[in-house]
């Protein structure tokens, strides 16, 4: 990466006529953002070219939100709901690399012409949701039960173990 | 390369993307109350500045589907937003809803049918509608003026802000390999692949998660029981 720093600057210093725009796309470039940099017909690729990378950051985006929400809740019921959201971003992405390298795992596996669609991620997801349900029933249940012994579901009232 | 048509439609475009969301989140809050007509309409302008320009910039054929895909992610994004922020849970439940709806809309994109209808079926009207019975359950946390977030707030924020910028660098530095040549690629119905994948190729792994769902039946009746009788 410190190479490619270099060589950057390098073709800056070394360039004869850079507009900003160049020197902007090129630093973009750099940092990995192909989509506002531009390689083909058009920019902000990312805004028109679907591909893996929008699925990514965008179970990356809610996953982070889902944690803040676990982190920061003061109310059981609402941390539940975080964690939700964190399970969800993890089969948005499952799923979505699905479709983009279902082909390649099939054809490591049998070693024929034709490469059949696999659907391990969606299985997988699958398999997640059906932990998520019974994470959610023994969730309200024990939240239930706590209710039941003190009249509240706010976690700073569970300081039984609290030293 | 770009015309000048396209550099153009390109930065109105961004434009339009920064005044919608900014108009829009201004206009839900307490502080800009007595605006917030205004700032709504700006920002649902500056939301149809973004439609249109993206689909200007789009290949026709992708057209369609580049229109749907930022619709569920305006659900996605707006309703996970309002799952952590709002306080009154049962909002907050209702928002998490719409955030599943967009996650079922994606799901349809990636040609995964058989995931989409489970969660419609599964999580909105299995497991949201427990989460609603258990908040009604709990009364005295339905009020909105409850302080909804804990002192550690803000250090949660940052920490989730540092983990989103590490995960980016991760994924954006992951040397991935490009996407196969989808050549002559065989796609059944999907029900049906996924159904012979849950039942001949994972038998092992469903039976444990049945074992588990059971588990987790007997485990929740227990704990809500009564004990006195």
């Amino acid at each position: 990466m410190l190479a490619l720093l270099a060589q950057a600057a390098g073709a800056q210093a070394t360039g004869p006529a850079m507009s900003t725009l160049e020197a902007v796309r090129q630093a973009l470039s750099i940092i990995g953002a192909e989509w506002f940099a531009h390689s083909g017909d058009a920019p902000m690729r990312f805004f028109t070219r679907l591909d893996y990378h929008q699925y990514f950051i965008i179970s990356c985006f809610i996953f982070c939100l889902g944690f803040y929400g676990v982190a920061a809740r003061r109310n059981a019921i609402s941390m539940l709901l975080a964690m939700e959201l964190m399970l969800n971003a993890v089969n948005i992405n499952m799923a979505a690399f699905n479709q983009y390298w279902g082909p390649v795992i099939t054809r490591a596996a049998f070693t024929s012409e034709e490469s059949v669609y696999t659907n391990l991620g969606q299985c997988f997801s699958a398999f997640a949701i059906i932990v998520a349900a019974a994470e959610a029933a023994v969730g309200l249940g024990i939240i239930i039960a706590f209710y039941r012994l003190r009249k509240s579901v706010m976690l700073d009232d569970a300081n039984l173990m609290k030293w | 390369m770009a015309t000048p048509v396209q550099m153009l439609l390109s930065y109105l475009l961004l434009l339009g993307l920064v005044i919608g969301v900014a108009g829009l989140v201004m206009a839900t809050l307490g502080r800009f109350y007595r605006r917030r007509a205004l700032l709504a309409l700006l920002g649902l302008a500056g939301l149809f500045v973004f439609t249109t320009c993206t689909l200007l910039l789009t290949p026709p054929g992708a057209r369609l589907i580049t229109a749907y895909f930022w619709l569920f992610t305006a659900a996605v994004i707006g309703g996970a937003l309002g799952t952590v922020t709002m306080r009154n849970v049962f909002h907050s439940a209702l928002s998490l809803i719409l955030c599943l709806l967009g996650v079922a809309g994606y799901f349809i994109l990636v040609n995964a049918e058989f995931l989409a209808m489970v969660q419609v079926i599964l999580y909105i009207g299995g497991i949201m509608v427990l989460f609603l019975f258990g908040i009604m359950v709990s009364q005295n946390i339905l009020g909105s003026e409850l302080r909804q977030n804990a002192p550690q707030a803000p250090w949660a924020a940052i920490a989730a802000g540092l983990l989103f910028a590490f995960m980016l660098f991760c994924g954006l530095f992951m040397t991935i390999p490009p996407s196969p040549e989808r050549g002559r690629v065989v796609i059944s119905s999907n029900t049906q692949s996924v159904g012979w994948s849950l039942m001949a190729t994972y038998t092992l792994p469903f039976e444990v998660a049945s074992m588990l769902l059971l588990m987790a039946l007997i485990g929740a009746i227990v704990l809500v029981r009564k004990e006195d009788e």
